[in-house]
C-alpha cells in the first residue's frame, strides 16, 4: 500500500485535493451569497469541496489497490526533464535573445544534443523552422514577437 | 422561389473571378491560422479587416466566411497529426483523432473530417438559407436558465471522456475551478489571480490546450526517439466498409448538433464539438473505444464544429446578434462597410447576405477538393522519427502560446501545465475534461447567477421554463442512466443465476 501511495498517480490527486483546499479557503472572504443569487465565492467553494472529495476518492482507490483506468506508463524521466530544462532556459532567453535566435538555439540543442542527431541535418532542419515560423507569424501576421540584438 | 433567386444571384456574385479568388484566398489563410496554436480565425479576420478599407464588401465578407470555414479544418490537422489543437473547437478530434494516427489512421481520420465538414457545412448552409429567419425567433427564447441547463448538459461530457470516472471528473472540476481565476464578470471582484496583473483575465483555454494537448503529449511520448509516431502502416484516406458505416450516423448527428447549436448566440463550434463528441459516446455500442480511436470520436465533432460555423451566422444576418466570438469581428466589418446587421439586412443588402452565403457552399467545395487528395500526404509526416518531429512542434507550441497575447507569462503558463499534462498523460488522468471546464466554467456559472437574479433567488426558473426543463431532464438522463442501466442488467443476471 506505500508502493501504491508514493507514486505520481496519488502524487496528482494529493495536489489536485490540495489545490481544491487552498480554493475552498480562498473562496470564504469573496462571500457565498448576495442578494438573489451566489456571490463570487460561492462555485469556487464547491468546486474546490468537490474536487477535494474527488481527490481523497481517488487517493482511495489507489491506496486500496483499485484499478481504475490505464496503467502507468514506465518510461523515463531523463528526457522530459531535460526538455523542460531546455524550454525554459528558452523562455529566459525570449525576451533578451529575441524569438528567432531563441527558437533557433533551442531547435538545435533539441535536435544535437538531446537527441543525437547529426549536426549537419539539424542546423539545415533548423535553420528552415526558425525562418518558416518568423515569415509566418512576424511577416505575414505582424505578431509583434521579441525582438533582440539583432533585430530579429 | 424568393429563396432560389437570392441563392442564384449570390452565386452570380460569389463566383466573379475576384470573388472566387478571395474564396480560395479565404479558405487557405482560414487553414493556415486554424493550424497554429494561438492565432484563431477572428485574430485572422481582425488582422485583415484594416487592409479591406473601401473594398467591395461583398469581396471582403466572403474571404472571411472561408477564412471561418477554412480555420476549423486547419485545427483538424494539426489536432489529428501532432494532437495539438489549434483551434477550440479541435480539442474533442484530438482525443480519438490523433490515436487513429498512431495507429496509422492518420489519413482515414483527416478523410472522414474532410467529408464530414463538407456534408456539415453543406447541409449548415441550407439550414441557414431556409431557416434563418425562424432559427432566429428560437434563439430568442435562450436565456441564462437555458444557457445554463445547456452548458449543465456540456458537462455531463465530465465524466464520459477517458477510461476513468473519477479522474476525469476530478480533472473536469479542475478545469471549472481554473475557469473561476480572474475578475468575477458579475461583480468585478479579482479571485484567485495570486496578485499577478497578468491573471485578472484569467486563464486563457489555448495556453493549457497546447500545454496539455501538446507539450504534454512530446513529453509523455519523447521517449520513442528514432522510433515512428505510427505504429501502423499508412493506409488510404477514404473511409470504407466499417469507417463509414461508423462515421455516416456520427455526421448526420453533429450535423444536426452543430447546426443547432452554433446558432445560440455565444456558444460556438467548441461546444458544439463537445456535445456532439458525448452524443457519439453515449449511443455507441461498445463506448470503451473512444479515447483509443474511435471513428466517431472524429466524424462527430468535425461535423459539428462546421455546421455551427454555418449556425453562427444565422442570428448574425437575422437578429444581429453575433453568434461567436468570429461573426462579432464579422460584424464589426458589416458595420464597418456601413451596413446595417440585423433583420433589415435581408431586405436591404440582400445581395451581400446571398453573396456570403453561396460563398459558403463554395468554400466548402474547394476544402473538400484541397484537403481530401492532400490527407495522405499530410498524414506521410507521421512516418517521420518522432526525435525529428517533436522539436518542431515545441517550437510551434512556444510562438503559437506566445502570439496569443504577446505574454511571456502565458509560455511560463504553458510549461507548468505541460508538466502538468505529462504527468496526467503517464497516469491516465484524462486531459480533455479539464479543458471543457475550463471553457465552459465561467459560461456556466454566469448563466446560474443571471438566472437566479432573474427569478429573485428560486431555482424553480430552471423547470418552469420548457426548453430549460428539457435540457435538464437530459442531463439528468445522461448522468444517471448509465449507472442505472448497469445495476438492471446486474439484477436480471443475477436473477437468472
Amino acid at each position: 500500500m506505500r508502493d501504491r501511495l508514493l507514486n505520481g498517480d496519488a502524487g496528482l490527486a494529493a495536489l489536485l485535493g490540495a489545490v481544491g483546499l487552498y480554493w475552498m479557503v480562498g473562496a470564504v472572504p469573496l462571500g457565498f451569497w448576495r442578494g438573489f443569487a451566489p456571490a463570487a465565492g460561492f462555485l469556487p467553494f464547491c468546486y474546490g469541496l468537490v474536487l477535494l472529495a474527488l481527490s481523497a476518492a481517488v487517493l482511495g482507490q489507489i491506496g486500496t489497490g483499485r484499478a481504475d483506468g490505464a496503467a502507468p506508463d514506465q518510461a523515463g524521466f531523463a528526457k522530459p526533464v531535460l526538455i523542460m530544462v531546455v524550454i525554459g532556459v528558452a523562455l529566459l532567453g525570449l525576451q533578451s535573445a529575441g524569438f528567432a535566435i531563441s527558437i533557433f538555439l533551442t531547435l538545435l540543442v533539441l535536435f544535437v544534443l538531446v537527441e543525437r542527431l547529426r549536426f549537419l541535418p539539424s542546423l539545415a532542419v533548423t535553420l528552415a523552422i526558425t525562418a518558416g515560423l518568423h515569415l509566418l507569424f512576424r511577416v505575414w501576421l505582424g505578431v509583434p514577437l521579441p525582438k533582440g540584438p539583432l533585430g530579429i | 422561389m424568393e429563396i432560389l433567386t437570392g441563392l442564384l444571384d449570390g452565386f452570380a456574385t460569389a463566383l466573379t473571378p475576384t470573388n472566387f479568388l478571395l474564396a480560395i484566398l479565404g479558405v487557405l489563410l482560414g487553414q493556415i491560422v486554424g493550424a497554429l496554436p494561438g492565432i484563431g480565425p477572428s485574430t485572422a479576420i481582425a488582422l485583415l479587416l484594416p487592409l479591406t478599407f473601401g473594398a467591395d464588401p461583398a469581396g471582403a465578407m466572403i474571404m472571411f466566411a472561408g477564412i471561418y470555414a477554412g480555420s476549423h479544418y486547419g485545427g483538424t490537422l494539426t489536432s489529428v497529426l501532432i494532437h495539438v489543437p489549434g483551434e477550440s473547437s479541435g480539442v474533442m478530434t484530438a482525443v480519438d483523432g490523433h490515436q487513429m494516427a498512431r495507429q496509422g489512421r492518420a489519413g482515414v481520420a483527416l478523410g472522414v473530417a474532410a467529408i464530414g465538414s463538407f456534408i456539415a457545412g453543406t447541409v449548415g448552409v441550407v439550414g441557414l438559407m431556409l431557416l434563418a429567419p425562424s432559427l432566429a425567433r428560437l434563439a430568442l427564447a435562450f436565456g441564462p436558465p437555458e444557457y445554463f441547463a445547456l452548458i449543465l448538459l456540456g458537462l455531463t461530457a465530465l465524466a464520459a471522456v477517458g477510461d476513468s470516472v473519477l479522474r476525469g471528473l476530478a480533472t473536469g472540476v479542475f478545469g471549472l475551478l481554473l475557469g473561476t481565476m480572474g475578475i468575477d464578470p458579475q461583480t468585478g471582484v479579482p479571485r484567485f489571480h495570486f496578485d499577478a496583473l497578468w491573471l485578472l483575465d484569467g486563464i486563457d483555454f489555448i495556453v493549457v490546450a497546447v500545454a496539455l494537448f501538446g507539450l504534454g503529449e512530446v513529453l509523455a511520448t519523447c521517449n520513442l526517439g528514432a522510433a515512428q509516431a505510427v505504429v501502423g502502416k499508412v493506409r488510404g484516406v477514404i473511409p470504407r466498409g466499417e469507417d463509414w458505416r461508423r462515421s455516416r450516423g456520427a455526421i448526420a448527428r453533429g450535423t444536426i448538433i452543430g447546426f443547432l447549436v452554433g446558432v445560440l448566440p455565444g456558444t460556438g463550434a467548441t461546444i458544439a464539438s463537445f456535445v456532439a463528441y458525448i452524443v457519439e459516446k453515449k449511443v455507441a455500442k461498445d463506448p470503451s473505444r473512444f479515447g483509443k480511436g474511435a471513428i466517431e470520436g472524429v466524424a462527430g465533432p468535425e461535423a459539428a464544429n462546421n455546421a455551427a460555423v454555418s449556425g453562427a451566422f444565422v442570428p448574425m444576418f437575422a437578429l444581429g446578434v453575433p453568434g461567436s466570438g468570429t461573426t462579432a469581428i464579422m460584424l464589426g466589418a458589416l458595420i464597418m462597410f456601413g451596413l446595417r446587421p440585423g433583420p433589415a439586412l435581408f431586405a436591404d443588402n440582400a445581395d451581400i447576405v446571398w453573396a456570403v452565403i453561396a460563398s459558403m457552399y463554395i468554400a466548402n467545395v474547394i476544402l473538400l477538393i484541397l484537403n481530401l487528395p492532400l490527407a495522405g500526404l499530410f498524414a506521410r509526416l507521421l512516418t517521420i522519427p518522432y526525435s525529428w518531429l517533436y522539436p518542431p512542434i515545441v517550437a510551434i507550441c512556444i510562438t503559437g502560446v506566445y502570439s496569443q497575447a504577446n505574454s511571456i507569462a502565458d509560455c511560463w503558463m504553458m510549461l507548468g501545465f505541460g508538466a502538468l499534462g505529462w504527468a496526467m498523460k503517464r497516469h491516465g488522468w484524462p486531459a480533455a475534461p479539464l479543458i471543457l471546464g475550463l471553457v465552459l466554467g465561467p459560461m456556466f456559472e454566469t448563466a446560474l447567477r443571471q438566472s437566479l437574479t432573474l427569478s429573485h433567488g428560486s431555482g424553480m426558473i430552471f423547470l418552469s421554463r420548457p426548453i430549460s426543463a428539457v435540457l435538464i431532464v437530459a442531463a439528468a438522463v445522461a448522468v444517471l442512466a448509465p449507472p442505472t442501466v448497469a445495476w438492471l442488467q446486474r439484477a436480471a443476471a443475477q436473477r437468472q443465476a
